[in-house]
């Protein structure tokens, strides 16, 4: 019986998965050990609401030979990030890489996406209420979630095992795999939380914090500062997962507590990769960055052109010229 | 009433422009070839062949009416100004798309652009013809210069030779002058003399004497095929053994025709070109050398290895307008038809198809280049055939192509 797989229980998203216009005609390569390194920018309003979204993704392909892939992204614009060693390209929500490595080979982007499609996908939120002459900064950890999951009697042995496996994965920072232990008698399945730990730190207006949230026992941090609308500038990332397996508790404690840090650990991988990792099992990492911002500008649309103006106008002469010049010319040549 | 008889004929004849002679449930649709089929057959026959094998295999069927694809060929012997006239005249003709050389585009292009048609350039490489933002209509399968030039610099600088940098007055030659000038400008160190040749020389002997004279130790050729066989001469006719290096028309058979009486001459000629086979292997390219032979023959250098064995060329240039006309096909399915021709044009931005060396063939909104210049590889001539290099890590990937017959 294998412990509650996360990607049937988790949601499928982050890393960020929009629709794209199809696959690539062949299988993508050179995708295997890519460590994987992004940094999100969130622009913020005065009220905390996302404005905009700014990842810049570093993959470094450490093999010789050809590579080709793509990440579905909902990207808006895309750039060559600082030292790329090829240009990306870009197509409708994707980004993508083509060509060979010579041995090494950096690849960075940097990427604006839309942020209606990404926003609901970051780790936290941030909401700012005026109160008085003060304002109140919540700041939420929003990675949590209830999954299906099961109690039961398991061989102990089997279960030690498993808990080796998720630790060593932990250790690696690889995905865990092979998580199959012995169960006697009935299950009964059961709801539990799971969420992302995370460390946000940074000021907000002249007020420096620091604090772990977890997302189940710890959610949120509220902060009070005088005035209106005060600048945030933080940090967040993706903390180590508390492992609250004990030898000494009962087996069912213990199999309730390894699926605990299983699926955190899941967690806590899925918000290391905003946009997907070209290796979604190997190395990666994500620091958010969020700062109070102007909203960005929307470049003016072009003044509509005279040819579209007239269109009408040419419609109209087309169908005299369809209709009335053979009429016309019947009565030419009958003259 | 002859009158009116020659008024219902006009009127018949008409309504018969404007469309392709098509059924209800088959449409063909008119690419048209625009190159020097007169002034370099090769390179003019090659285009020609890799998109006719292509339009002859291609079918895309859209709500049960099938589209088929046909060939026409225009010559532009060279000349900018009949190029960009030919492009008028095959849009007004109806071609769906245009698959160009190069020559003229700067002009071309926009009334390509002005009727909605894809214009593909499928040999030249200069930085200023295709840009997706400005030329939004113009698409390219072609090794960049941008991407040959650095991959040569790449290539030479750590070879610490003084490179003498001779490029002819062709807009060819001088496209890849300013795309040298820029991947040598941080280690002007490397480079002994730039020199412009005239393209039509017959003797280009003082323009190589004046290179040898500067402390040249190299020199890097990009010029028409005429042009590198003639620095060749030059330079091996005074008993100088300086290695030369090349664009990609150092693989014309042109070259090979002209030093036929020295073939030893040729021997150690190394030219930069896309690479016509990936990490794939060379089963996809040896397939589609297969067909191209098949459909139109074998195309034999006109020169013998030492051992008397005939040598061909193989159809690197080809693959790639075989590889745009698939593109366009599969755009062209995207774009549910022909009837919308912005549709096409947007749909070639999202579609991939597998090109004729195994490699993925697209383009995308930031890029109109389907090759990336990570592909270039360096090749290099023993007994008049060529292959890969040793000392470059992507050539060194690469499996030689059977040139002997």
């Amino acid at each position: 019986m294998s412990l509650p797989w996360p990607p049937q229980v988790l949601p499928q998203t982050p890393p960020l998965a929009p629709t794209v216009g199809g696959p690539l005609p062949i299988s993508p390569r050179f995708f295997r050990r890519v460590p994987n390194r992004e940094r999100v920018v969130v622009g913020l309003d005065d009220d905390g609401a996302p404005n905009s979204v700014r990842v810049q993704q570093t993959l470094v392909l450490k093999r010789l030979g050809d590579y080709v892939f793509a990440i579905p992204a909902p990207v808006k614009s895309v750039l060559p990030g600082p030292g790329t060693g090829s240009p990306p390209g870009r197509r409708t929500n994707q980004i993508l890489w083509q060509g060979f490595s010579p041995g090494i080979r950096r690849l960075s982007v940097v990427a604006d996406l839309q942020v209606a499609e990404s926003a609901p996908l970051l780790p936290v939120k941030v909401h700012v209420e005026q109160s008085g002459g003060r304002s109140v900064v919540v700041i939420e950890n929003v990675t949590g979630v209830t999954a299906k999951s099961y109690t039961a009697d398991v061989e102990p042995v089997g279960l030690s095992q498993v808990v080796g496996r998720i630790r060593n994965a932990i250790r690696r920072d690889y995905s865990a795999e092979g998580l199959n232990v012995e169960v006697h008698g009935p299950q009964h399945p059961v709801d539990v939380q799971v969420a992302a730990p995370l460390r946000v730190s940074g000021t907000v207006g002249s007020r420096r914090f620091s604090a772990v949230l977890d997302g189940v026992r710890r959610k949120e941090v509220r902060l009070v500062v005088p005035g209106a609308a005060p600048k945030i500038s933080m940090r967040v990332r993706t903390v180590a997962v508390p492992d609250r397996v004990r030898t000494a508790q009962s087996v069912r404690v213990q199999l309730a507590n390894t699926i605990d840090l299983e699926l955190t650990y899941a967690r806590k991988r899925q918000y290391d990769q905003f946009l997907a990792a070209a290796d979604p099992t190997g190395h990666s990492s994500t620091t958010y960055v969020y700062r109070t911002s102007p909203r960005p500008v929307a470049a003016a649309p072009l003044e509509a052109g005279g040819s579209s103006d007239n269109t009408m106008g040419w419609v109209a002469l087309g169908l005299i010229l369809a209709f009335g010049l053979p009429f016309a010319a019947v009565v030419w040549a009958r003259s | 009433m002859r009158r009116l008889l020659l008024v219902v004929g006009l009127c018949a004849v008409v309504a018969g422009c404007g469309g392709d002679k098509s059924s209800d449930k088959t449409k063909t649709v008119t690419i048209a070839v625009n190159a020097p089929f007169s002034r370099t057959p090769y390179v003019g026959q090659t285009i020609a062949d890799g998109a006719a094998l292509a339009a002859s295999k291609a079918a895309v069927d859209v709500n049960g009416v099938k589209y088929r694809f046909r060939i026409k060929r225009y010559d532009t012997g060279l000349s900018p100004s009949v190029a960009a006239r030919n492009v008028r005249k095959a849009i007004a003709e109806g071609a769906v798309a245009i698959v160009d050389e190069g020559t003229g585009v700067d002009a071309s292009w926009q009334f390509a652009r002005d009727a909605d048609v894809p214009l593909a350039v499928t040999y030249q490489g200069g930085e200023g013809l295709v840009d997706a933002a400005q030329r939004p209509n113009v698409f390219r399968i072609a090794p960049t210069d941008h991407g040959m030039a650095f991959r040569w610099a790449e290539y030479l600088i750590p070879k610490k030779l003084k490179i003498a940098l001779i490029t002819d007055d062709s807009s060819y030659g001088q496209q890849g002058a300013k795309a040298l000038a820029e991947a040598f400008s941080e280690n002007m160190d490397s480079v002994a003399t730039k020199l412009t040749v005239p393209a039509d020389a017959p003797d280009l002997s003082p323009q190589v004497l004046r290179a040898r004279r500067a402390g040249a130790t190299a020199l890097l050729v990009w010029a028409q095929p005429t042009t590198i066989a003639s620095v060749l001469s030059a330079a091996r006719s005074s008993g100088w053994k300086v290695p030369v290096y090349t664009s990609p028309t150092g693989e014309d058979p042109l070259v090979r025709q002209q030093l036929a009486n020295h073939p030893d001459w040729v021997d150690g000629l190394t030219f930069a070109s896309g690479r016509p086979t990936a990490e794939v292997g060379a089963g996809p390219f040896l397939s589609f050398q297969r067909d191209l032979e098949n459909k139109f023959g074998v195309q034999l250098v006109g020169v013998r290895t030492p051992d008397g064995a005939q040598v061909v060329q193989p159809p690197d240039y080809a693959m790639y307008s075989y590889d745009f006309v698939n593109v366009l096909a599969a755009a062209i399915q995207r774009a549910g038809g022909t009837a919308d021709r912005k549709k096409i044009l947007a749909a070639l931005d999202q579609v991939t198809v597998a090109g004729a060396n195994g490699d993925q063939r697209g383009f995308n909104e930031n890029n109109h280049d389907g090759v990336v210049d990570d592909d270039v590889y360096f090749a290099k001539f023993d007994g008049m055939t060529y292959r890969p290099v040793k000392d470059d890590p992507l050539s060194a990937t690469l499996v030689p192509i059977e040139q002997r017959r």
